[in-house]
């Protein structure tokens, strides 16, 4: 028997007034599994996550995330998803720690998130400048710590926009690690990315994504 | 090689300021490239509009000024004038010196740094060709000031119904003020950029700012000399004879007495050669790739403030605000919704401003003054600064939370908790200060404000749903995504100001206490209206469907 899917839309799509940028689809994501999007620049990768996130909501059809909906209950479903997108915004006048701290708190995860958020920043080389404002940060700083603020939160299932596009090699290496380290632990992976050698290391599922289409399910 | 870079330096300063003329020119629709006959004419057009129009304005504002004077007393009126004019000149002096000292007066823009600062060009021609557009912009503001004074003169000196046959005599007085005021404006300000380059040349040592520090009381000492006799009728003698060539001076831009016109002309025109003179001297050791770097931000604020960016303005300067880095000093276990204060908390002690204080302050000076003048529709005008005001700063935090739209979204908390919170929130402030206001009201002046508060409690809460309800209306997730937020529209702040006169309206119910019932339950209304109407908002963020901002 088929475990019940973490991640499962029906019939969902996204036009933009006349443009259809995600033609109907229906996806499954089942527990543990890592699931790797490819396609073109413009190929409806990003309207996707964003829609499966409901960050920009889908014109029809329906998400669920562990069996909860995502318009009926919203609160559960989001308490089980994340999205990290490929250019991360942040707070201007809180610090990379506070940031953490308010993405724990704000998730009700603050039992443990000093030695949690420690551990992260220093993996990925954030510790020295965990009090700094992120606004200062490189391009691939500011990606590291959208990845962490994915990371420091219990979830279900990781959407993750192009992780490695702005990620230096030991950061990339270090990213696959955590999630093979979720993989282990049942947390499925959604993520688009251009890199081949990425979506051979980790991809159970490779889809692909071609104007708006979604092909190889 | 030195007589090349001086062209070229000419070459890049003569195309800057072009630009900067077609800018303006654009804004009326002239272009000078287009060398057509009706193009000329449309030019001469603008030329006899615009000093028609200007001359019209200074009649109005002199006409407005003259009347406005007689609360300073019996004074004799050049006296009074010439302290004016003084003011003008010692403010304009002091604003441009600690400007020119804060950073270089050399602003340099991103292409600058990158072109024209790593050349070796000669500092002291830059500087000098420089000046000239920044002075002119200055001037004008200053010049345009010292017509009006002249202009006051004027009218003070010639009848009302006979002023037309005066007309070019009249125009002359104001003309007058404005000539001599040129080269006393001129020196006053390349002054001030030679104690700015001198400044910026000294960054680093305690003496950098010792012109600047001892420039500054001599001028208000100068000002002083004639204010204090002139107001308060003290004298003091070893001020006596700066206080009689001050006034001989002054007495000469306003056409009585004094040095007389060519005098005063040749004395302006000495004291700037001298400035000049200072300035190439102190222009010497100018460094423009130090000065870029000083300039930075500023060149960045005045190209954002030039296309009307203004957001992106307020972003650079929040950004300015902040250090390096900062550590955390309150971290209480707040979680779920909870979270949102805290961060509520950081954000507003990290970016508070005098600008947040005043706001924050307003209701203070507000209520007294409503409950002063009383319910009446002249008062209500005030409500409608009220409201201006409360846009202001309340709704920054749910801006800036609407700005985050990826990170705030994903929250699993209550969205309709959130929007109440990060409304809400920023109200207690104003709320406090309202009632203090009314406290002050009762006690120090004995006027019944107390009968206000729960309409202005009740009433700014539900403003401030609707200037919620109207961000949220009109930045629909398609737009959040991209991190674009724009701001609260004239039918959302309209919605906010009828939030406060509706119930004030049905305050004038002529029975007491009923008007007070009625008005209290119609502010509730109207809360209840705009919570209803945030949440169909909110709940509109699910679907791909705008929702209007009208409730029904």
């Amino acid at each position: 028997m088929e475990p019940n899917p973490v991640l499962k839309a029906c019939n969902l799509s996204r036009k933009f007034k006349k443009f259809e940028a995600l033609a109907p689809l229906n996806l499954a994501i089942a527990p543990g599994e890592i699931v790797v999007l490819q396609g073109h620049n413009g190929s409806g990768k990003t309207t996707l996550l964003n829609c499966l996130s409901y960050l920009i909501p889908p014109t029809t059809g329906t998400v669920e995330v562990c069996g909860f909906d995502m318009v009926e209950h919203e609160q559960e479903a989001r308490r089980r998803l994340v999205y990290v997108p490929d250019v991360p915004r942040f707070y201007l006048e809180l610090t990379a720690w506070e940031h953490l701290r308010f993405i724990a708190a704000a998730n009700n995860a603050l039992e443990g998130f000093e030695t949690r958020a420690e551990s992260l920043l220093r993996d990925f080389r954030l510790w020295q400048v965990r009090d700094q404002f992120p606004h200062r940060f490189s391009r691939g700083m500011r990606l590291k710590l959208g990845l962490l603020l994915g990371l420091i939160r219990p979830s279900s299932i990781l959407l993750l926009d192009e992780p490695t596009s702005a990620l230096d090699q030991e950061a990339s290496q270090l990213l696959g690690e955590k999630l093979l380290e979720r993989k282990q632990a049942g947390q499925a992976t959604l993520l688009s990315s251009h890199d081949p050698a990425l979506a051979d290391r980790l991809a159970d599922r490779t889809l692909l994504m071609v104007e708006g289409k979604l092909q190889g399910q | 090689m030195s007589n090349q870079a001086v062209k070229a330096i000419n070459f890049l300063i003569s195309k800057q300021d072009y630009s900067d003329l077609r800018y303006w020119l654009a804004l009326v629709s002239y272009d000078p490239e287009e060398k057509g006959f009706s193009n000329r004419i449309y030019l001469l057009y603008l030329i006899v509009f615009f000093a028609i129009w200007f001359l019209i304005v200074l009649v109005f504002l002199a006409n407005g000024f003259l009347k406005f004077l007689p609360i300073f007393g019996p004074m004799p009126i050049e006296t009074l004038l010439s302290t004016c004019l003084l003011l003008l000149f010692s403010a304009f002096t002091i604003f441009n010196l600690i400007s020119a000292s804060l950073r270089s007066p050399l602003i340099f823009s991103e292409e600058h740094r990158y072109l024209l600062c790593q050349q070796p060009v000669p500092p002291q021609p830059l500087v000098l060709r420089w000046i000239l557009a920044p002075w002119l912009k200055n001037f004008l503001i200053f010049g345009f000031l010292g017509t009006l004074l002249g202009m006051v003169f004027a009218e003070a000196n010639f009848p009302g119904n006979e002023m037309a046959s005066y007309l070019p005599l009249y125009i002359w007085y104001g003309i007058r003020v404005f000539l001599l005021t040129l080269p006393f404006h001129f020196a006053s300000f390349v002054s001030s950029w030679a104690v700015g380059i001198f400044a910026c040349n000294h960054r680093q040592k305690v003496f950098a700012w010792l012109p600047c520090l001892a420039l500054i009381p001599l001028i208000a000492a100068i000002f002083l000399s004639l204010f204090l006799p002139a107001f308060f009728e003290l004298s003091f003698p070893v001020l006596a004879p700066i206080t009689k060539t001050i006034l001989q001076l002054t007495f000469s831009f306003l056409g009585i007495k004094g040095f007389g016109f060519g005098t005063a002309l040749l004395i302006g025109l000495l004291l700037s050669a001298l400035s000049l003179v200072l300035l190439w001297l102190t222009a010497k050791r100018f460094s423009p790739s130090k000065a870029a770097v000083e300039t930075e931000k500023a060149a960045l604020i005045g190209s954002l403030t030039r296309y009307a960016q203004f957001d992106a303005v307020k972003q650079v300067k929040r950004e300015g605000k902040l250090s390096l880095s900062a550590k955390t000093s309150f971290a209480p276990n707040w979680q779920d919704s909870m979270a949102f204060l805290w961060k509520a908390f950081i954000i507003t002690k990290r970016s508070f401003s005098l600008n947040d204080l005043w706001l924050t302050l307003y209701p203070l000076l507000f209520i007294p003054a409503f409950a002063f003048a009383g319910n009446s529709p002249t008062s209500w005008l005030g409500i409608i600064s009220w409201v201006w005001i409360l846009s202001q700063n309340s709704l920054s935090l749910f801006q800036r939370d609407l700005e985050q739209w990826q990170l705030t979204r994903q929250i699993p908390s209550s969205i309709q908790h959130w929007g109440l919170i990060e409304l809400l929130t920023p109200l207690i402030p104003t709320f406090l200060t309202s009632i203090l206001g009314t406290v002050i009201a009762q006690s120090l002046f004995n006027i019944n404000a107390l009968q206000f508060l729960p309409i202005f409690i009740i009433g700014l809460t539900a403003a401030q749903l609707q200037l919620g309800q109207d961000l949220l209306n009109k930045n629909q997730p398609d737009d959040l995504i991209s991190g674009s937020i724009r701001s609260i529209g004239l039918r959302g702040l309209a919605l906010a100001v009828a939030c406060l006169l509706l119930p004030l309206l049905v305050h004038l119910f002529p029975i007491q206490p009923i008007n007070l019932i009625l008005a209290i339950l119609t502010a509730f209304g109207l809360v209840w209206f705009g919570l209803a109407g945030l949440f169909k908002q909110i709940k509109s963020f699910s679907s791909d469907q705008k929702s209007s901002l009208f409730l029904f």
